[in-house]
This record gives structure tokens, C-alpha cells and sequence, in this order.
């Protein structure tokens, strides 16, 4: 096929992608409070956005639960990924559990956590919501770390052993800097599954407990889009995409050094 | 050197075994209980012999395969344009370009589509929600597709274009035999989420967005009925855990969406 | 620099069911250049691990200086390596390469400084030029200098090499040849290496031991491995060799003639001049130019071919085609065959 031919396929994909997106920022600004018509430049949704009690609530929940999940599963993921790498402590068909979480789907895995919760007589709320979302991101930071691990020439480890480093010196001078991207890979990614969640949170929520994805969720579900919630959408998208961008700079330059 | 291991493996395995796999355990045991708290498989026959699950079953296979077969047709293009015509330079930025929307959770991307087809005066129903679909899953077909892709050389393609292959020739005889592998992974895990896919329903499906996972939130959060709503949901995970086994055992080794 | 003797007693590994070293025995002498030569797989480089401290064996013993440090790691053993991928840290500069080893011996940071420059120096690479450098900014030859200069550091009483010029150009293997050899003979460090390359055993060693699965063929210096090989693999690994099978030319079964190129000469005529161990007729099929040599390759039969090397200016009187005699001097050897 002709080089033109395949930007014109090429764009078509692009454009199904992003329209939306471009779109919903584009209405993000508008004057009027629906989108049948642009009626003009504003920031006055986003202001609003910023003065609703509700909405900082949610953003400062969002951001909490996020923080949080990022943090333990990338650090308890490095340590089973360091584990696994170093020890061997299991074998391959642990491998193969290590992926479920991310292969179940969502409905059935929020259900089954939601059940134990309440069997179990836990306080519906933070914690909760906190603990399912970590259940899965535990496996996507190991999955992310261990494959970075993996990719350490073993030999480097055997030099630095050789030449003296033990234990921690090992770790610290050794492992976990070249382990780098990675980590920050996992802590981004883990972040922003977290942070977007919708699912899992809504089924491990409890009262008074409110994220950004179940505010947009209830105001939208069954109405009509409004600018709003466009504005509120848009710093979402644009969180997410930024963060996918530095996540790609880390994968590539790692990639390219090799 | 061994218990240095276990000890630092210990915390992950152990909130992994408490809470991912543990409440699965709890799942199970619910979804043999009947409501007044006996060992039952009435549960199961329930959902199983219900017209109304088996129509919502039914209905929810037909959009995961037409989504399926549409996330086939945008994704062999696209991979075949990143890994044999786009110049080495611009590969990682065209992957970056078609990566980076799926880092924005499905719910706020149902939403940005429910906004893009408002103002274009789009009613929501089948066509929104399949478009919604494909949007959704198209990246899990194109990774594992891109990942089988880089496995045919430049030199195959060239040796069958001298020998005089060109256009469909090409990619019946060559291009899709060769890309087996990552086809069947993507369409495994393409089909098995979207059969399951409860948000973009939810949001686009208008009057046609009744689907199974949007069952399964009804039988909780509506008739609160958490036995036959475990019952549904082990079925579902029993279901993804067979094609989860195929599909590892199908990209090991070849560069699966994870791997 | 200090030299110690090493010995490897007995030492038996294996993964599963296959054994990859069975019962090996070497001593290495003080500032002695000892080469493992062996084709991949022999178990060469499990061997080095060994000795290493990083690899367990399953029973033998290794001594430095007669002691046993079998169960030592490797971070007590004082030695220094460089791997076949030279595995230097990619997150450090040259600098902090070379000195990560002396930091951990708690130096102080003018000790660093003038070791880090005088290794430099010694591997003669220009220090204010590499010294903030990142290994990927260097070439293939600079980053096997600077591994080398990381072992040397730390001043180890052993230095174990793994095949380190293996993925280096022709040109600068030369090169780095001929650095080796110098550094060993400045340092004097004893120093074990490990090749599958013939020609740099050669070059390099004092002495060598030729390993084939896992089991020492033989061991001598270069000289007597080359005009006494202990075995029909030493012979055909060690050096060109043609090898002929005894009942071409009588009727011993079993046994098999051994020649170097150089103990295999061709005439056109039957010479009447004796003293030769065996004359075989045969065909030139092939004739190569080597620079100052020609290297002729001649038919026996369908199965067996001989090779021979003669000056330029002698191998203008022969042809491919041609008919002649093949005779190997008294220095070929009989051997039996296994």
C-alpha cells in the first residue's frame, strides 16, 4: 500500500481515539451549561468545580487513596519482585497466580472483596477501598518490577558481589537503581488505576465515602453530559495523559540505553 | 539466604491471599447458600435455567463478538503500520499516540464519548455502545497483535512480495497465518472483558444497555440478592479463569499484553 | 600486587542429572597466566563460578595459598573478575565503577582518587577523558579496559577472567591481547582465563588445561600440547591438525594418524629420499591464499581430506586438480582411536 494510503488509516484510528477526548475538553469551556450549542469561552465551570465542597471532598479522597495504593503496592511488589528475582522463593506456577488479579474481571473480584468486607464485619469506607484497590494493583507493580528485574544482567549483581557488596549495600547501590524505571513505572501506574477506579470502588465504598469517578458516575450514569462535568472529566483526562507520557519517556529512554 | 527471601515475599503473598483470594473463597461459599443460610446449588439452577439471564447472556456474547471482530479490524492496520511501514524513528511515538487514552479509566472515557455524542445529536443505544466498546478494548487487541507482528520480519514480507504476493495475498497467506498467536490472545481477552463490561453499558447503552455485568450489579445493589448475584459472579470468574489459562499458555514467551 | 596459588580439588557439579563438572583437578602457581581452554558447554565458566565463590560445587575443595575457601562468598575471597559481558554498572560513571570496590573497602576518598587514576593509567585509558564518562558512551574496547580496571582495584589476590574478548573485532582483540599480557607481566597477579579460542590461549598463557564435558583433558604449556596432545580432542581442539584413520594407509584398525600442518608435506613424485612415517596419494581439491602462506586441501578418498600450508612461492607448482603425494614427517604421531 501507497505511504499516503496508510496515514490516511493511521489518522482515521487517531482521530477515533482523540475526537472524543478533544471534544469533552472542548466543551469543558463552554458558556452554556449543555453542549447543544458552544455559546462561548468560559472558565467559570472549573471555578465552580474548585468552590464545590463535594468535589474537593472527592478529589482529596481520590488523591489519598491513590497515594496510599501506589505506595504499598510498589513497595511491597518490589520486595516480592526482589524476592522471586533473587531467592527464587516459588516457582513458575506462582508466576501464573500473579496474573489473575489482572486477568478477573473486575465485576466478580469487586463483588467477591465486597462479600468477604461484609461477612467479615468491616467498616465500609476509606480503608476499604483502599485495600481493594491495592488487591490488584499489588499484581500489576509486581508484574511491572519483576519484568524490570529481569532484565538486569544478572552479572552486573555477581560483579558488585564480587567486588564486596553484600545484603543492603547490594540493594541499595545496585538493585534498586537500576530497578529504577520500573519502580517509578509501577508507582505511576498503580497511581493512576487507583485514582480512576471506578468499579472496585463502588462496590467497596461505604457512606460519606466519595471518589472523583463515583461523583462523575452518579451525575451521569442515566442524565445527560453538562459542561461541568466536562470540566471535571477534562482534569482527569489530562492527569491521565500527562502521567502516560512520563511513563512512556521511562519505558522508552530505558529502553534506548540498552 | 533463602529466609531473607520468604521474609521480604511474606507481605505481598499475604495480603494477596487475604484479600484477592480469600474473598473469592467467601464468593464461592455464598453462591451455594441459600437465604436462610443452607448448603444449596439452587443458585445455580436459577441463573441457569432463567430465560431472562439466558437472554442478557445471549445478548452480552453478541456485543462481546461483534466488538471482538471490530477491534480485529482496526487493530491489524495499526499493528502492521507500527512494526513494517512507520520509520524506526516515529514507532515509539505513533505506539506512545495510540497507548496513552487507555491510561484514562473506562468511566471517564464512557463519559467523554457520552459527551462527544450528545452534542452531535447521536441517540445512546446498540450503536454508541459497541462503539463504546471498541474504544474501550482496542488496545488489548493491539499489543498482543503488535507483539506477534514484530515476530515477522521485514525479509518474510520482502521474500513473498519478489515471489509476486502483494495487497490481501499478502496478508492471507502471509501476515495473518504468522500473527496466529497474538490474534487468538487478543481475542481471548478482548471477548472475556467485554462479556463482562458493566460501565460503558451503564453509560451508552441507552435502552440496549442491559448486559451481564450490569445484572450482576442489579442483583446486589437493586434486589439485594447476594446469593444469585455470587452464583452469576462465580460463573463469570470460573468462565475468565479457563481463558485467562489459554491465554497465558498462549503468550508465554511471546510477549503478551503484560509480559 | 599480591599472587597467590590456587587449587581445585575434586570439584563435581551438576544441574539435575547432568553433571557438568566431574572431578576437576588443577593448581595454578603464583603470578602464573593458567588458561581453561574448551568449546561452550564444557563446563568452563561454572568452573570460574566455582572458584569464584558464586556457585556452590556439590563435593571438592578450592585453596588460595593452601587454604581452604570453599565456603567463603565471594565478597571475602578477594579476587577480582571481569565477565564476558564485562557486566560494568551502567548507572555509574567510570569513576564510580573502578572505585566502587575500594568504597566498600572504606578507603578514604584521596586513596580512591589516586587508585581510580593510577588504573587508568595502568589500562591506559586517558583518566580526565573517561573519568565522568557512562560506560554506554564508550566503545567495546574502552569498556573492557575500564572492567579490567574495576577488578584490578581492588587489588585482588586472584583475577579471574570469563571470556572477556569474545565479542571484540579482530582488530582490537589484538590490541587488548597484547595489553593483557603486558598488565599481567607489570602486576603479577596470578590470573585465570577462560576461552574458547585457541589462538588466545596460545598467546597468552604459561600453561593451559584443555576441558572437554566437564573433565580435564590435559594440562601443559602451550608448546607441549601442541607436539604432544594427550588425546584425540586436545589434538584436533589445540591448533590445526590433519587426523587420518589408520587403514587408509595399512591395516591397523582403531588407531589414527596425527599431523600438524607443518608435518605434512606433498611432493609431485614418490621421493626417494626415506624417513617419512606414511605416503598417502591424493588430489588437490581447493587452494586457499593466506597472505605470506597457501593453504592446500587435498582429496584422499570421499570421505577424508588433508590440509598442508606452503610458502607462497612453492605452491605456484601446484594446481587445483593436480595429482600428489601426501607424506607426513616422524614428527606425526599414532595414536589410538576412542
Amino acid at each position: 500500500m501507497h505511504k499516503f494510503a496508510w496515514l490516511i488509516v493511521i489518522a482515521i484510528i487517531v482521530a477515533f481515539l482523540y475526537t472524543p477526548i478533544a471534544i469533552t475538553v472542548f466543551y469543558s469551556f463552554n458558556e452554556s451549561k449543555y453542549m447543544t450549542e458552544f455559546t462561548g469561552f468560559t472558565l467559570k465551570w472549573y471555578k465552580q468545580l474548585f468552590s464545590n465542597e463535594r468535589v474537593l471532598e472527592a478529589l482529596k479522597n481520590s488523591l489519598e487513596v491513590a497515594i496510599a495504593s501506589s505506595a504499598i503496592s510498589t513497595i511491597l511488589g518490589f520486595m516480592l519482585g526482589y524476592a522471586m528475582h533473587r531467592y527464587r522463593v516459588f516457582g513458575d506456577k506462582f508466576e501464573s497466580l500473579m496474573y489473575l488479579p489482572v486477568v478477573i474481571p473486575e465485576v466478580p473480584e469487586a463483588v467477591s472483596i465486597m462479600i468477604f468486607f461484609y461477612i467479615l464485619g468491616f467498616q465500609f469506607g476509606w480503608i476499604t477501598v483502599l485495600i481493594g484497590h491495592t488487591a490488584f494493583n499489588i499484581s500489576f507493580a509486581y508484574l511491572t518490577i519483576r519484568s524490570q528485574l529481569y532484565n538486569i544482567n544478572q552479572n552486573i549483581e555477581k560483579a558488585a558481589r564480587i567486588l564486596g557488596a553484600k545484603g543492603l549495600d547490594l540493594a541499595r547501590k545496585i538493585v534498586i537503581p537500576l530497578a529504577s524505571p520500573g519502580l517509578l513505572a509501577s508507582a505511576l501506574m498503580t497511581f493512576i488505576l487507583s485514582f480512576n477506579n471506578f468499579v472496585k470502588t463502588a462496590f467497596t465504598t461505604g457512606p460519606g465515602f466519595e471518589t472523583l469517578p463515583l461523583l462523575i458516575w452518579k451525575n451521569a450514569v442515566r442524565g445527560r453530559a453538562t459542561t461541568e462535568l466536562n470540566a471535571l472529566a477534562t482534569i482527569l483526562l489530562v492527569l491521565s495523559l500527562s502521567l502516560s507520557i512520563i511513563y512512556t519517556k521511562i519505558v522508552f529512554i530505558e529502553k534506548r540505553s540498552k | 539466604m533463602k529466609k531473607t527471601g520468604v521474609i521480604l515475599a511474606l507481605p505481598a503473598v499475604i495480603f494477596l491471599i487475604v484479600f484477592f483470594f480469600a474473598p473469592f473463597v467467601f464468593l464461592i461459599y455464598k453462591s451455594f447458600q441459600s437465604n436462610i443460610g443452607i448448603l444449596t446449588i439452587q443458585n445455580y439452577l436459577k441463573v441457569l435455567t432463567d430465560t431472562f439471564y439466558i437472554r442478557i447472556s445471549l445478548y452480552s456474547l453478541e456485543i462481546a463478538l461483534i466488538t471482538t471482530l471490530l477491534c480485529i479490524l482496526i487493530a491489524y492496520p495499526a499493528s502492521y503500520y507500527l512494526v513494517h511501514v512507520v520509520s524506526d524513528k516515529y514507532r515509539g511515538l505513533v505506539l506512545a499516540i495510540l497507548i496513552s487514552p487507555f491510561w484514562i479509566d473506562f468511566l471517564i472515557r464512557a463519559y467523554a464519548l457520552k459527551a462527544f455524542f450528545f452534542p452531535l445529536g447521536i441517540k445512546e443505544g446498540f450503536f454508541t455502545l459497541i462503539y463504546g466498546m471498541v474504544y474501550d478494548y482496542f488496545l488489548f487487541m493491539l499489543l498482543p497483535l503488535y507483539a506477534s507482528m514484530t515476530g515477522v520480519s521485514k525479509t518474510i514480507i520482502n521474500a513473498a512480495r519478489i515471489q509476486g504476493a502483494s495487497g490481501l495475498t499478502l496478508a492471507r497467506k502471509i501476515i495473518i497465518p504468522l500473527t496466529i498467536p497474538g490474534l487468538v490472545a487478543g481475542s481471548t481477552i478482548v471477548f472475556m472483558m467485554s462479556l463482562t463490561e458493566f460501565v460503558i453499558p451503564a453509560m451508552l447503552g441507552g435502552t440496549s444497555g442491559y448486559t451481564l455485568g450490569y445484572a450482576i450489579y442489579d442483583l446486589f445493589f437493586i434486589y439485594r440478592d447476594i446469593y444469585r448475584g455470587s452464583a452469576l459472579s462465580v460463573i463469570i470468574s470460573a468462565l475468565s479463569l479457563l481463558v485467562a489459562y489459554y491465554y497465558i499458555k498462549k503468550t508465554r514467551g511471546q510477549g503478551g499484553i503484560f509480559a | 600486587m599480591r599472587g597467590i596459588s590456587l587449587d581445585v580439588m575434586e570439584i563435581t557439579k551438576s544441574y539435575g542429572k547432568q553433571k557438568v563438572l566431574d572431578k576437576v583437578n588443577l593448581k595454578v602457581e603464583r603470578k602464573e597466566f593458567f588458561t581453561i581452554l574448551g568449546p561452550s558447554g564444557c563446563g568452563k565458566t561454572t568452573l570460574l563460578h566455582i572458584i569464584a565463590g558464586l556457585v556452590t560445587p556439590d563435593s571438592g575443595k578450592i585453596l588460595f595459598d593452601g587454604k581452604d575457601v570453599t565456603n567463603e562468598p565471594p565478597h571475602k575471597r578477594d579476587i577480582g573478575m571481569v565477565f564476558q559481558d564485562l557486566a560494568l554498572f551502567p548507572h555509574m560513571t567510570v569513576a564510580e565503577n573502578i572505585a566502587f570496590g575500594l568504597k566498600l573497602r572504606n578507603k578514604s576518598e584521596q586513596e580512591i582518587k589516586a587508585r581510580v587514576k593510577e588504573m587508568l593509567e595502568l589500562v591506559r585509558l586517558n583518566p580526565s577523558e573517561v573519568w565522568n564518562k557512562y560506560p554506554a558512551q564508550l566503545s567495546g574496547g574502552q569498556q573492557q579496559r575500564v572492567a579490567l580496571a574495576r577488578a584490578l582495584a581492588v587489588e585482588p589476590r586472584l583475577l579471574l577472567l570469563d571470556e572477556p574478548l569474545s565479542h571484540i573485532d579482530y582488530k582490537i582483540k589484538q590490541e587488548l591481547l597484547a595489553e593483557l599480557r603486558r598488565i599481567h607481566k607489570e602486576t603479577g597477579v596470578t590470573t585465570l582465563y577462560v576461552t574458547h579460542d585457541q589462538n588466545e590461549a596460545m598467546y597468552l598463557s604459561d600453561r593451559i588445561a584443555v576441558m572437554n564435558y566437564g573433565r580435564i583433558e590435559q594440562i601443559g604449556t602451550p608448546e607441549e600440547l601442541y607436539n604432544n596432545p594427550a588425546s584425540l580432542f586436545v589434538a584436533s581442539f589445540f591448533g590445526d591438525a590433519n587426523i587420518v584413520p589408520l587403514k587408509l594407509i595399512g591395516n591397523e584398525e582403531n588407531k589414527i594418524l596425527f599431523a600438524r600442518l607443518d608435518n605434512t608435506v606433498i611432493f609431485k613424485e614418490q621421493p626417494i629420499k626415506d624417513g617419512y612415517l606414511a605416503y598417502l596419494k591424493g588430489v588437490i581439491s581447493d587452494k586457499v591464499f593466506m597472505g605470506p602462506q597457501v593453504l592446500l586441501e587435498i582429496r584422499i578418498d570421499e570421505k577424508h581430506t588433508v590440509k598442508t600450508i606452503l610458502p607462497r612461492n612453492e605452491a605456484t607448482k601446484y594446481n587445483i586438480g593436480d595429482e600428489v603425494i601426501v607424506a607426513f614427517t616422524s614428527e606425526a604421531k599414532i595414536i589410538e582411536a576412542q
